[in-house]
């Protein structure tokens, strides 16, 4: 249970350094920052977020052994620390609510819907500045899009299929349809979740190498 | 350009070939298939359950076609269809129908591959 409240208090310090960085925004939106300061004092936000965000992989790893926190608020080291992409990660911020939720906290569902409600706010105030980031966020997302759309529907197939054909040789090859449809929806979705969230990743990953060089797509030289 | 880079390009591509190959299967080469079994009281069956002719239909139709052809001894055994009839199955159309699915299996296996891999 301790482990569970400390993870939670630590979402609701991610979720608050989030909401600094909205306010910051909205100052500099009004007139009360130059543009300068606004990056330079968001800049500390991000290095706090990053700390943050490292000891929410930390908990992750304790919590379940095998990073689940990372990968419930969508963040992996790689693609956030290294490359800083802000865009994706204020996107996530319903996905906090979520895991607020989980951990049985109601509080904090309601605190993370507030933030979410200002999600675009803060991509907003992510990209002033940012653009070359946000510009590689953005093939990251299209091609996560892309993988997971594609995925889904193959595997979906493919374990509809699967599914389908088992049914008919549990059931002694009497080609029922009704049966046939039940095992198929199962074997289908199965396999669509699994291939929309993994073949996603792969897409992301890709989108993550390109670069975009006058106009022309690249893929990255490596150590780029 | 990384091994892995190139690994993770030709999954991607493969999966859409994949995918248009079923696609292109169920909608160009179903009917052909089915033909060779027009007297089939199984298969008649199984047309009247999925009548519409749209993709859920379409799909289990060909789910059908596949077990068939890729299982052809227990169907036999169980009566269900004749050797007569799916020796009358051309190659070629046997292929359409099969080979997506069993590309997809090792398509498969490299999708956990690549998760593995991109893991560690």
């Amino acid at each position: 249970m301790a482990r569970l409240a400390s993870a939670a208090r630590h979402l609701d310090e991610i979720v608050r350094t989030l909401e600094e960085i909205e306010r910051l925004h909205q100052r500099m939106k009004a007139g009360g920052l130059d543009r300068n300061t606004f990056i330079g004092q968001r800049q500390m936000l991000f290095a706090s977020l990053d700390i943050q965000l490292r000891g929410a992989a930390r908990l992750g790893t304790g919590l379940r052994g095998n990073q689940s926190l990372k990968k419930i608020l969508g963040v992996s080291t790689r693609s956030y620390l290294h490359k800083g992409e802000i865009a994706g990660y204020a996107q996530r911020m319903a996905a906090i609510a979520r895991v607020s939720k989980w951990l049985g906290k109601g509080m904090y569902l309601g605190l993370a819907m507030d933030v979410g409600a200002a999600g675009l706010e803060i991509k907003e105030a992510c990209m002033t500045g940012r653009e070359a980031q946000c510009r590689r966020a953005k093939y990251v997302e299209t091609g996560r899009l892309a993988g997971s759309v594609a995925g889904a529907a193959w595997i979906g197939n493919f374990g509809a299929k699967v599914g389908g054909s088992l049914c008919r040789i549990a059931f002694a090859v009497a080609t029922k349809g009704r049966a046939e449809l039940a095992c198929g929806i199962i074997g289908g979705a199965a396999g669509g979740y699994a291939g929309g969230s993994s073949l996603g990743d792969v897409g992301a990953f890709i989108g993550g190498e390109i670069v975009e060089v006058d106009g022309v797509f690249l893929f990255q030289s490596e150590g780029a | 350009m990384s091994l892995f880079l190139v690994y993770s390009i030709v999954l991607m591509a493969g999966v859409f070939i994949l995918l248009g190959l079923m696609l292109y299967a169920e909608y160009r080469k179903l009917d052909e298939l089915e033909s060779y079994f027009s007297e089939n009281e199984c298969v008649r069956r199984h047309k009247r359950f999925w009548k519409r002719n749209q993709r859920i239909d379409k799909f289990y139709r060909m789910g059908l076609m596949i077990d068939f052809l890729s299982d052809s001894k227990r169907f036999v055994k169980a009566g269900l269809v004749t050797e007569d009839e799916l020796a009358l199955v051309p190659l070629a159309l046997r292929r359409w129908a099969l080979w997506p699915y069993r590309i997809s299996h090792i398509w498969v296996v490299g999708t956990v591959i690549w998760a593995i891999w991109y893991r560690s």
